[in-house]
């Protein structure tokens, strides 16, 4: 009864890898298909059976893979986690990205796979992002993870030269970023390149590597700015408001005049000629009205002078910088990096 | 003679470019009095002036050319004369408005027994309010000292007052000038021991036009 309600659980909780991956549907070997329909049909045995026999004919990678995996599946079944994790570990090998999802598949085959994946050393996700960066400046970012503390060893290698970004201790997940520039120090030329890390650990040792196509090219220079962004020059000049100041100076000047001569004439004299101070009295004060009644001379504005002068002070000091960026900028080359498909082999 | 000179070698050292240069022309009119007040004199005729500003610098002269009659009760018996009177004043502006002038005056008549002729030195403040593009009015006043009479005689005391107003349209580059100047001269004389005051008054009145380049 207990071996019975253990194997419906087991096909139970296996159904999903057939919905979700359809190792069967997907083959084009009729061995492996019928090993899966086996598998299918709670034949763990057969499946067993039919997946080795699959195995060892000549499959794609892919295809032996699936086999390696089906035949996992199947021992994981029939509780045979010794077998069933040495088969993950060829699946692996094969194909290192694979992963299951624990809330789908079975613990007994999850725990399998794992115990597979701790003792396989293959290097697992290896990404690069495509990206656009300044060589020397800006840096290239490499992701992966390897399943063992190993050695790593990762590098560049193009028509135009080679250089190896890191080699280090390294385990898990590991990130690290190529500065763009060759082992001489310049950047690579237009073409195809290719990022291969090796993980070395005792005996074992596993590369994998992704293609990228580099394009180099020229970087951007930027613009001289006439303005600052947010201060825009003020007016240096404003017009004061009317004002009868004119009249009122005229009035006084004239009333300065006439007094001053009415107090210095001589009494002896007999007054004096006050017929010129009065007319040239009424035309400054005439003057002083035309003045007031005319429209007021523009006025230099201090504060807007300084603030104006601050302002291009500041914009000259940022066309200098703008000046020695694009100086810098001319000298330097952007490079444009675009991933490939990646493989991966063991030695 | 000189005074011609000083004002040719003024006008050539301060560059062109550099400075500004008013020229001016109009008519003048004055009233003179001298010695008591029988001796009343009117008169007008023709008045020029050139004035060259530079920085703080600036340089004035003003002559006039009058016909000057009697007047009054008294008048039959006086002979009519002319003046030709020259000034010449060099002011420099020490605050915002206000100028240090220092100046000389030459003042001939013809005949010489009409009236005196007389030159002087002058020290004195000339405060000018710019009051609208185009638009100016001063006031001055300076000390009239070391008079020299053709009639023999001293002044310890000299004094003169000046106005002036000038408006032109837009900034003012040709425009109407008016200025009056006023003229106390406290001149004593000594005959026979005895010191007599004979003091010499004068206004003029000049109405123009000018034109800055």
């Amino acid at each position: 009864m207990t071996r019975i309600a253990t194997l419906a659980l087991a096909a139970a909780l296996s159904i999903p890898l057939a919905a979700t991956r359809s190792p069967v549907a997907a083959q084009g070997s009729a061995t492996l298909r019928r090993a899966g329909q086996a598998y299918g049909n709670l034949s763990y045995s057969e499946a067993i059976i039919l997946a080795r026999q699959a195995s060892r004919e000549r499959l794609s990678s892919d295809d032996q893979a699936q086999a390696y995996e089906l035949l996992g599946f199947a021992y994981a079944s029939l509780d045979s986690t010794r077998l069933a994790t040495e088969a993950f570990k060829q699946t692996l090998l094969l194909n290192p990205d694979r992963a299951l999802d624990a809330a789908k598949v079975s613990p007994k085959i999850t725990s399998a796979f794992a115990l597979a994946l701790a003792q396989v050393l293959v290097l697992r996700d290896l990404r690069i992002d495509s990206t656009e960066f300044v060589a020397g400046t800006g840096t290239l970012p490499i992701r992966f993870t390897v399943t063992r503390t190993a050695k790593l060893r990762t590098r560049l290698i193009g028509p135009s030269g080679e250089v190896t970004i890191d080699s280090a201790l390294g385990e898990g997940a590991v990130r690290l970023a190529w500065n763009g520039l060759l082992s001489n120090g310049l950047p690579p030329a237009r073409g195809t390149y290719r990022v291969i890390v090796e993980a070395s650990a005792g005996r074992d040792s596993y590369a994998a590597s992704i293609p990228l196509t580099i394009v180099a090219g020229a970087v951007d220079t930027l613009p001289h700015l006439t303005s600052l962004p947010g201060y825009d020059l003020l007016p240096e000049t404003v017009v004061p408001p009317r004002s009868w100041k004119p009249v009122g100076l005229a009035l006084m000047a004239t009333s300065l005049a006439v007094g001053g001569s009415l107090a210095l004439e001589n009494s002896k004299l007999g007054g004096g000629g006050r017929r010129e101070i009065l007319t040239i009295g009424a035309g400054a004060a005439l003057v002083g009205l035309f003045a007031t009644l005319k429209k007021p001379a523009a006025v230099p504005a201090q504060a807007n002078i300084l603030y104006n002068s601050l302002v291009r002070e500041q914009l000259a000091r940022r066309n200098t910088e703008i000046a020695a960026q694009n100086a810098e900028r001319r000298r330097q080359v952007k490079l444009a990096v675009v991933p490939e498909p990646r493989s991966g082999r063991k030695s | 003679m000189r005074l011609a000179a000083l004002i040719g070698f003024t006008l050539a050292a301060a560059p062109l470019s550099a400075q500004q240069v008013t020229l001016g022309a109009g008519f003048a009119s004055s009233d003179y009095r001298e010695q008591a007040d029988f001796l009343h004199f009117r008169g007008a005729g023709p008045a020029a002036l050139v004035t060259v500003e530079r920085g703080r610098l600036a340089l004035r002269a003003d002559a006039w050319h009058l016909s000057m009659d009697p007047t009054g009760e008294a008048a039959a018996g006086l002979e009519s004369f002319t003046v030709d009177e020259i000034n010449v004043r060099l002011g420099v502006r020490a605050v915002s408005v206000l100028a240090i002038e220092a100046g000389y005056l030459r003042r001939s008549v013809a005949p010489s027994r009409a009236a005196q002729s007389y030159s002087a030195a002058t020290l004195g403040l000339r405060a000018a309010y710019p009051l609208a593009p185009g638009a100016e009015v001063a006031v001055r006043t300076s000390y009239v000292a070391g008079t020299d009479f053709s009639g023999g005689g001293s002044a310890p005391f000299g004094i003169e007052l000046g106005l002036s107003a000038g408006y032109g349209p837009g900034s003012g580059r040709f425009r109407v000038t008016g200025d009056y100047g006023f003229q106390r001269i406290d001149r004593h004389t000594d005959q026979n021991g005895t010191r007599l005051s004979v003091p010499i008054q004068s206004s003029v009145a000049r109405l123009g036009l000018a034109v800055r380049f």
